[in-house]
């Protein structure tokens, strides 16, 4: 889509996986071919694991067109991956259980565009970058600083008013902030256990190592409700910040 | 267990200096934990799994005995409620050797992002050896106005954007102002077209293109809100965030987002904005 070698570093959004991809590193290092290089990853991952295309892996898997055996280890690797946070996350994140628009109930999206970005972050850094930031459609993950001795600034969207923030929050090192919410798209988050949409919540958003778990997470919690906040603090490492319907904003006690 | 903090009202300014920091990456997080222990079992040959340092049920331990074994009954559940859910899952998991082949293909990958052995394989380079404190900023709304370009239907975006930016041409010898139209947005009252300019790196310039006078109501209200809509933009400074976390935009939502237009600025040399 566009890109521009910054006096100092470079940035570059990508459309892909149906939202745009902000790529913005730091640092005057040539990693331009790794841009190049997490660009085509994430359209693989698209292709792979869309629950849009039909003809992807994970489409043709939900449906029954492909056995096991037959699935990438790639593939498999996620939805194993999925599986375990169904469990730690006491069922409210399941990427089996709720209908994907391909027809099926099988669509790990909620896990697989955190752990691709989070792959991504780890191709950037073989490349020598240190210090950048992917927004992925709202879901981040950070490294290191924006500037020398400075924090990321990751503003929290305001639930009702698309240009403003809820709050602002500061980050350095790698961390990752993932947010879940209907105001984008509607009630589409599904309660596993009911099969019903839920609308508990306004926002929930999730801060942790690592942007694959911390996007689950920020589902889960959503499902959950306020409960998520007590959830949440058996998770070492990963905070969350709510936002209830009255615009009343809870944050676990790690912040 | 501490289940957070006192409440805040959005809009309320929330003071919040610095709380402790963030754990560092080194203590081992609930889940990747989690996550070792759980595939250990199906996926006997994973080298990295048992080597785990601190490899402890964490979860489990806080649901008591009916999770005893994290391995099984949960992850049974799951299947099971896979199997029901698609039928092409049935194969997969009932199958227990192939579970246990795409486990030990996992075994094999060339180390991938690694949900749980990230903090450790990847040593952070010395400029970010610490994961840095994770602090809310001191104000807790915070206005941006500068929304986005690329709008529909905006015929005068183009023209206004170099009217504007020759008049402040002469303000800014040193550095070029760059300015920023957003889209129109059609608030409640009518469309209201904002356009930024950023010199240096910071907003310097709040601009309204367009705004409604249709109704006399409207143009009321208007004079109090547009100013008011000008300074906190301004003001916002302050407040310059680099990126925005919120509810996943598609492409056509990305259009109206402010990560949108702080994309924009980033790639027109500035370092932050909104």
């Amino acid at each position: 889509m566009t890109r521009a070698a910054t006096t100092d570093g470079l940035h570059h959004v990508e459309l892909v996986m149906g939202m745009a991809v902000s790529i913005d590193i730091r640092e005057p290092v040539p990693c331009a071919a790794a841009v190049r290089d997490v660009v085509a990853w994430l359209h693989h991952v698209d292709e792979t694991f869309s629950t849009y295309i039909d003809c992807s892996e994970i489409s043709r898997f939900g449906r029954g067109e492909l056995s096991s055996d037959q699935l990438s280890e790639e593939t498999a690797d996620v939805l194993r991956r999925c599986i375990v946070l169904n469990e730690v996350t006491r069922g409210t994140f399941d990427a089996f259980a709720v209908p994907a628009p391909n027809g099926t109930m099988l669509d790990p999206s909620g896990f697989v565009k955190g752990w691709s970005i989070e792959r991504a972050a780890a191709m950037l850094e073989s490349a020598g970058a240190v210090n950048f930031c992917i927004n992925a459609g709202g879901d981040i993950a950070i490294r290191g600083r924006p500037e020398p001795g400075g924090a990321w600034r990751i503003g929290i969207r305001h639930p009702d008013l698309p240009d403003q923030l809820a709050t602002v929050l500061e980050i350095a090192g790698a961390r990752a902030v993932a947010t879940s919410a209907t105001y984008e798209r509607g009630a589409h988050i599904i309660d596993p256990r009911t099969g019903e949409p839920t609308t508990a919540i306004a926002s929930a958003t999730v801060v942790g190592p690592d942007l694959a778990i911390a996007d689950a997470f920020a589902t889960a919690v959503f499902v959950m409700g306020l409960d998520g906040l007590e959830w949440i603090e058996g998770q070492d490492g990963y905070e969350a910040y709510l936002i209830t319907h009255d615009n009343t904003t809870h944050w676990s006690s790690g912040f | 267990m501490t289940t957070g903090r006192t409440p805040h009202q959005l809009g309320d300014p929330l003071i919040r200096s610095r709380t402790k920091p963030f754990p560092a990456p080194t203590s081992p997080p609930t889940v990747p934990t989690a996550i070792t222990a759980i595939s250990a079992p199906n996926a006997r040959p994973v080298p990295t799994a048992p080597t785990a340092p601190n490899a402890r049920p964490v979860p489990t331990a806080r649901t008591g005995a009916k999770r005893k074994h994290p391995a099984r009954g949960a992850r049974v559940g799951a299947l099971l409620l896979s199997c029901a859910a698609t039928g092409g899952l049935t194969y997969f998991f009932a199958d227990a050797n192939a579970l246990h082949a795409a486990s030990t293909a996992l075994a094999q990958l060339p180390a991938p992002i690694a949900v749980g052995a990230t903090p450790a394989s990847t040593p952070a380079p010395s400029t970010n050896a610490t994961a840095g404190p994770l602090t809310p900023a001191t104000s807790a709304t915070t206005a941006v106005n500068a929304a986005p370009t690329t709008a529909k239907a905006t015929t005068t975006t183009k023209a206004t954007t170099t009217t504007k930016a020759t008049t402040t041409a002469k303000a800014t010898a040193t550095t070029k102002a760059k300015a920023f139209n957003g889209s129109v947005i059609d608030t409640k009252f009518g469309p209201v077209q904002i356009q930024v300019q950023i010199t240096g790196g910071k907003i310097s310039e709040v601009a309204i293109l367009q705004y409604p006078d249709s109704a006399d109501r409207s143009v009321e209200i208007n004079a109090n809100a547009l100013p008011t809509l000008r300074s906190e933009s301004l003001s916002a400074q302050s407040a310059s965030v680099h990126a925005v976390s919120g509810a996943t935009y598609t492409s056509r939502g990305y259009v109206k987002s402010l990560q949108s237009a702080i994309d924009q600025a980033r790639a027109a040399g500035a370092t932050t904005i909104a």
